[in-house]
Order: structure tokens, then sequence, then C-alpha cells
């Protein structure tokens, strides 16, 4: 515990003399959630992706290509070593296990609590399990995904208690420890593994060992030597308060208009063939372009990822344009896949609202088909087309699954406000930001709606009192 | 200017109906009479194009004819249509509705006549959903004309109920100004009504050929057949 505060202080002090993370540009690192608030420190400048362990490093495997990877857990930082054999694990710092409940609470026996924990997946989950051995508990059947849904699960009196981390608890200003478990109970340490992949060749390996050496997450364990500086914890706290909650919202509307424009021309070609076309192929094409509709995004995620990941069809082409999985862009592309087929089906609707006698009054004023199209067809469609685009445009912007496979935690760059409201959930402090994201997601929905029902009506007033 | 021969003898099912037509008509003015649902409507539709039927039509080109495989699209057919309903573009002002038909500026002459002859000149900035159903119909009636003057050799214009939203002063009048700007172009004038008095005033077609039809039922469906004229045309 000391020696995490320590490096905490430490890492902050050492960041600004290291320079080897370059004067304008820092350096990106996936950090552990646990972890995250050091990495912050130690790399202020450069783009810190936090979340679990296990997630973190598939994405790495699935292609991504941090600079740093901080596990907190053993297991998947030698996955990641497997896979990048070139650079050595490294042990920097610890944390310790504790049982937490709600300030206020009092409690005798901790096994008669119900004690929440978090998946068996995460490494925090999986230390809960031995912790659960040590005190003769049950195993804990409450599992919330992360550590940070399951401190909001402690608050709201869902469970009595939460295995958790030291640090976030301290971190939490509504909670407490009843219980640590010694570090030699429940060992928790934390292991960096620098790497270097395409895209970030310009640090160099033996400058990624320096910066981490640097940055006190070395195999020296620089963090060791140093004392405990009173006040860390409430650094850790109000670090939070920096999520840029208008950076992540111009993020998304930004994401969504793109993804609008982009889905424009596709919506009215596959719109017009779905609603005037029947051949044999309609039914094909339906399945084609509507199926992320139905499919879960996850999965449409996980598609993208065997599409543009690394070793595939895809690969000449990706080593010349770089791959869109895990940036700005991934997120964009990931949002279009998924809203595409709404604005379609949306789009197929207003031209089916359009009796095609229209189009054959005007074929008989020897007008082609074309002619017609643009002059008859579309500008009686467009309202429904239009509104068709506000779903899109809404839909975009809360785009959460296959973003979150594809695009993963975009934390620097913004992503779209359900990633940052996902991500917020997980850090200690982030409940502020949460609502805000979470308020402006619902005005943006009011707002998305309330168009799509104007343009709907202006279609529909077309037809109203035709003679 | 004399009006060309049409040929259709063709036969279609619509709604559990079969309707069988044979119709030769070298006169100026066809005539298809029968009561609603009698098949009308699908004979303009076949016309058209708009439903599959098989036989074949022709006039001086053929339209269509399922034993050579050759249809000639909606666009290419010689003619132009004023539907019995909804017979006006809704996003379209009266204006941009008549000269939708038209090439460019090339006949902005004939579109001031007729709208003067139309009486038609106050609504062309109008919305479409802002004017009266007769108002509607006249302008219909007046894009159908100016559509049709593309056609070198004259051409056949579609009226289907044509005269139903107006009263009966304004029919006399709209009826007489579309026969004589069709009998001077050597446009045919198919009209399908359910009553003779409503194609208008034939008191003055002495010397104007008609060629009238009639839809009965024959069997299990309805045929047409050939009335002669003017003399069985009262009465029906």
């Amino acid at each position: 515990m000391h020696y995490f505060f320590s490096s905490l202080i430490l890492l902050f002090c050492l960041y600004p003399s290291t320079g080897i993370a370059g004067e304008s540009k820092g350096i990106e690192i996936y950090a552990a959630s646990s972890v995250g608030e050091v990495a912050k420190f130690a790399n202020p400048k450069g783009s810190n992706y936090v979340g679990a362990s296990s997630r973190l490093a598939t994405q790495i495997l699935s292609g991504a290509h941090p600079d740093i990877f901080i596990s907190a857990d053993k297991f998947w930082a030698l996955e990641v070593a497997k896979a990048n054999p070139r650079y050595a694990i490294s042990k920097i710092a610890s944390n310790r296990l504790v049982v937490a409940t709600l300030k206020n609470m009092f409690p005798h026996e901790i096994c008669d609590l119900k004690i929440g924990a978090s998946l068996k997946e995460v490494p925090s989950g999986h230390y809960a399990d031995i912790g659960a051995t040590v005190l003769g508990c049950a195993s804990p059947s409450s599992r919330a995904p992360n550590a940070g849904i399951l401190r909001e699960w402690l608050k709201a009196k869902v469970v009595d208690a939460a295995y958790l981390y030291e640090t976030d608890v301290i971190a939490d200003e509504a909670l407490k420890s009843v219980h640590i478990f010694d570090e030699t109970q429940v060992e928790i340490s934390f292991y960096a593994l620098p790497l270097s992949i395409a895209g970030n060749t310009w640090l160099g390996s033996q400058g990624l060992s320096n910066a981490l050496e640097n940055a006190g997450f070395g195999k020296k364990g620089l963090l060791k030597k140093a004392p405990i500086a009173p006040g860390s914890t409430k650094d850790v706290r109000y670090k939070n308060e920096e999520i840029d909650v208008l950076g992540i919202v111009l993020s998304s509307l930004l994401i969504g208009l793109i993804v609008v424009c982009m889905a424009f021309f596709p919506a009215i070609f596959f719109g017009f063939f779905l609603a005037r076309v029947r051949t044999r192929w309609t039914i094909l094409v339906s399945l084609i372009v509507l199926s992320p509709l139905v499919v879960p995004p996850v999965v449409t995620g996980l598609a993208l990822l065997k599409i543009f990941g690394p070793d595939h069809f895809l690969s000449p082409l990706i080593h010349v344009f770089g791959s869109p999985a895990f940036t700005w862009f991934g997120a964009v592309l990931a949002s279009f896949i998924v809203s595409l087929p709404l604005f379609i089906v949306m789009s197929r609707r207003a031209f089916e609202a359009v009796d095609p006698h229209f189009e054959n009054l005007g074929r008989s004023c020897g007008k082609s088909k074309f002619f017609v199209f643009r002059k008859i067809t579309l500008p009686l469609a467009f309202p429904g087309i239009v509104a068709g685009g506000m779903l899109c445009f809404a839909r975009s912007v809360g785009e959460f699954g296959a973003t979150a496979v594809f695009a993963g935690n975009l934390a620097a760059e913004g992503g779209t406000i359900s990633l940052a409201i996902y991500r917020s959930l997980q850090t200690p402090g982030g409940e502020e930001a949460v609502w805000i994201l979470s308020l402006f997601s619902l005005l943006l929905s009011a707002f998305s709606i309330a168009g799509y029902e104007y343009f709907a009506q202006q279609q529909r007033a077309f037809f109203g009192d035709n003679p | 200017m004399k009006a060309q021969r049409l040929h259709a003898l063709f036969s279609v099912t619509q709604g559990g109906q079969f309707f069988s037509y044979d119709i030769d008509s070298s006169g100026d003015i066809l005539v298809l009479l029968g009561p609603s649902g009698s098949g009308k409507s699908t004979f303009l539709k076949g016309l058209l194009g708009t439903i599959k039927v098989s036989g074949f039509i022709k006039s001086s080109q053929i339209w269509m004819s399922t034993k050579e495989a050759i249809f000639l699209p909606l666009e290419k057919r010689p003619l132009a249509w004023v539907p019995q309903l909804r017979f006006l573009f809704p996003h379209l002002s009266v204006l941009d509705n008549i000269r939708f038909g038209l090439e460019k500026e090339s006949a902005k002459e004939r579109l001031d006549e007729l709208v003067a002859a139309f009486e038609i000149e106050h609504l062309l900035e109008k919305n479409v959903n802002s004017i009266s159903g007769g108002e509607g119909q006249r302008v219909a009636i007046a894009r159908a004309l100016l559509a049709i003057c593309q056609f070198t050799e004259g051409g056949f214009l579609l009226l289907d109920e044509p005269y139903a939203s107006l009263d009966e002063e304004l029919e006399q009048k709209i009826s007489g100004l579309v026969l004589d700007w069709c009998l001077q172009r050597g446009i045919k004038t198919v009209f399908s009504v359910h009553q003779s008095d409503r194609i208008g005033d034939f008191s003055r077609l002495s010397d104007v050929k008609i060629d009238a039809y009639k839809l009965v039922q024959k069997g299990k469906g309805l045929k047409t057949e050939r009335l002669a004229f003017p003399s069985s045309l009262k009465g029906v």
C-alpha cells in the first residue's frame, strides 16, 4: 500500500524531468483501473486508457498498440508478453485487498454480510475469491462487471460490503475498509510491459524501457524507497475531475455528424432499392445491410476487429494506411456500421410512403426514371429520410457495444458518450461526469426524437389534403 | 391532322377479375364506357404499361407485345395521362406542376396560351394543397396537354373520368378546349367514363370520328364490345 502511494507521488515528480515522452506528445499507456491514476500522474500529456486488465490485454492482443501496458494481473501481463517476446514484464507496485462497507456501517461478523465482488474474470474478482477463502466466508455470489459498478452497488445498498482494492476505498469518500488482507495472504501486484508496435516506433524499445524506469515503473522498484506522502489520496480523487466532459460531448457530436454524412447516400441508395426493387437479390441485400440492426453490437464490433485486425486479408491495406482499430476513426466506423441500418430502414419507409402512382405520373410526362427520381420520388421522401437521419444520429452518439470492442476505451481523444459514461463509472469520483453525460445524452435523444417526429410529420403533410 | 390508329388486344387479371380488351380505333376520339370497377382504369394502366398484361398494344410503333417480347417503358410511349385522383405532384407549385413535362423554356408560348384558356393564371404560385379539386383537375389537364406537345406524331391523351370534379358549365368549357387542342394537333383522346355525357359537347363534333367501346360481363370476365356512334351512346 505504502509503495503504491509513494509511487504515485514519485511518478508525479519524476515525469517532467524524464523528457522521454517528448515535449508535445505523451506516450500511450493502457492501465488497469486500479493504477489508472498512477498512469495519469506519470503521463499527464499522453493518453491513458483505463480499464480491466483482461479487457486491455485482449485489446492489445487484437491489435491495439499502447507504449506501455500496466496489468493488475500477472496472467494477462504474461499473455501480452508472450505475443511480444522482445519485452520483459516488470513488477512495479502492489496493492491490498480489503472488505469495504459504507462509512456509517459497523458490522460485527463479516461473513454474515452480503459481500459483492467483481466478476472472476476481472483480477479484483479473482482476488476476492482468495480473500473469501482466507476469511472462511462463502464465495461471493453478487458479481459486478467491474470495481466501479461494484462501488455503485455498495452505495445503492445492493450489497452490504464488497471486496475492493484499498486504493479504490481510500479514493472514495463514502467507503471505508472493515478488513484489510495481509499482503502475504492475498498478493496483489501490478506488472508493466513496455511495448513498441507499429506506429510508436519513434520511441524505440530502449526509450520505452528508460521511460518506464525513470517514471518509476522500473525493475528496481523505486517506489519502495519513497515514503508515504500525506494528502496523496486527495490528489487521486481530485484528479478525476479532469474528465473532459465538453471534449467528450463534442467528440460524440462530431462522431454523430460524420456518421450521418457517411450514411446519407448509402441510406438513400439501399432504402430506395429495398423499397422499390423486387428481385431475388432483395432479401440478400436486406440481410447484409440490415443485419447490424439485429446482431448484438458486440458481435459487430468483433467482426470489425476480425476484418481490420492483424493477419487478415485486409492486412496489406492496413499496413499502408494503418488500422482503424482502437482509434477515434474506429469509433466512427463502428458507429457507422451499427447506425447505418437504422437509417436505411427509415429511408426505405420514406420511399415506401411515396405512392408509385406519382412516379408513373411523372414518367407519363415523358420524363426518364432518373429524372422522376430526382424531381418526384426523392423530394417526396426527403423529409422522411431526414427523420431517419435524426435517429441515425442519436443511435451513433449512443453507440456502445461495437465501439467498445472495436475502438476500445478512448480516454484522451474522447469517444461516444456511452463509452465515456462507462469509463467514468469505473473511475472513483467519476459520478459527476456520469450525471452530466447522462443528462446530455437524454437531451440529445429528446432532440433527435423531436426532430424525427417533425420531419416524419412533414412528409405526411405532403399527402394530406392533396386533391 | 389525323390521329393515329391504336390497336390494343390484351388481357389481364386484376383483383381476381379477368379483363379482356379488343380495341381497334382509328378515330380521333376513343371512348371506353362502363360502370365503376368494370375495368376502365385497368385498360388505361395497360396502355401506360404500369401493369403486366399479355397480348399487344401498338400505334405507329409497337408499345408492347408478349409474343415479340417487346415492352416500351412508360416514358417512351407517346402519351400523356390525367388520372382520376391524385393528379398533381404535392410538393410542387401549380406552375411547376404544369411545366413538369416541358423541355426547358421552348414551349413558353404554349404554356401561356393554355394557362389563359384554362383560367388558372391566379393559381400559378399557389401550393397544390390550397387549390380546389376542380382547379387541380384543370392544372393536371393543362400539364398533360403541354407534355404531349413534345411528340411530333400527335400522341395519345389518356383521360380517366376527366371532368368528375368540374361543374357542368366548366365541364363544357374545358372539354371543348381539350377537344379543340387535340383535334388541331392530331392528338387522339382516350376517355374512360361511366356515362357518355361526361365526354363533353358532341353536338359540334359531326366531322370527328369517334370510336366507342363498352365493357360488358361475358362468361367469367369483362370484355370490350364495340358500340355504334353516336346513336348507341345516347342513353348509356
